[in-house]
């Protein structure tokens, strides 16, 4: 097996800037599902 | 900016959306706390008896729930989304207090941006509850009849009525909005 050799702290930075990014998504998500399906009653 | 600083800092961010996130639909709840405690309930109890002195400044049209201490202005327009987002919106396809017939209130649960759900407290309104609605410098006085949960299909609830009433309605549950909280409430006096 291959061993890696990589900058953990540049792995760590990659992990965590997705989290931060699904973070992000996910409280626009629950903001925009929550606003949206009042109005449905209409259409 | 070394990469340990960068990671310590979106640790931080990380932290700081997540908690955002998760405590904000908690924060109405501790309000509503320390505003009941501030006795609000018993000062809005007042204004709902007291009709707009006609000499006096007009009012801007707003609804007057104690049960929910709730004093909100109520927004005209056919912009949904966009009347939603400023707080309680009147439906124009329905009547007004002054004309009769079923006048539908609606508002949000609860979302993330101003205002944060201004029927957050809708379930509050029981049967028997009063509300007041202050339309064009003129008192109406409605007691809550019915509640119910409906499925967002059922457009029932929208339907003209012949006598006065006024139906509120908002998401439900607060989590998962798949229904309908429906408050039907008659005039008390004209």
């Amino acid at each position: 097996m291959k061993k890696y050799n990589g900058n953990p702290e540049a792995i760590k930075f990659w992990i965590l800037l997705a989290i931060l990014l699904l973070s992000i998504a996910f409280a626009w998500y629950l903001n925009s599902s929550l606003s949206q399906s009042l109005s449905n009653q209409f259409q | 900016m070394s990469l340990h600083r960068a990671n310590n800092l979106l640790i931080i961010l990380i932290v700081l959306i997540n908690c955002y996130v998760i405590a904000t639909p908690f924060f109405p709840r501790l309000l509503f706390f320390v505003h009941s405690h501030q006795g609000q309930a018993v000062q809005l109890k007042k204004e709902v008896h007291q009709a707009p002195v006609a000499t006096a400044p007009p009012q801007p049209n707003h609804v007057v729930i104690p049960n929910m201490l709730l004093n909100q202005p109520i927004y005209d327009g056919t912009d949904a989304y966009g009347e939603l987002a400023k707080g309680i919106w009147r439906w124009p396809g329905g009547s007004s207090p002054d004309k009769g017939g079923n006048t539908v209130f609606l508002g949000h649960r609860f979302t993330y941006t101003t205002p944060k759900g201004v029927f957050y407290f809708l379930d509050k309104a029981t049967v028997g509850s009063e509300i007041g609605v202050f339309w064009n410098n003129k008192l109406y006085n409605y007691t809550v009849t019915n509640t119910k949960v409906v499925p967002p299909t059922d457009v029932s609830i929208l339907a003209p009525t012949t006598e006065p009433t006024l139906t509120l309605y908002t998401c439900t549950p607060l989590w998962n909005p798949e229904s309908r909280l429906v408050i039907t409430a008659h005039l008390e006096t004209k």
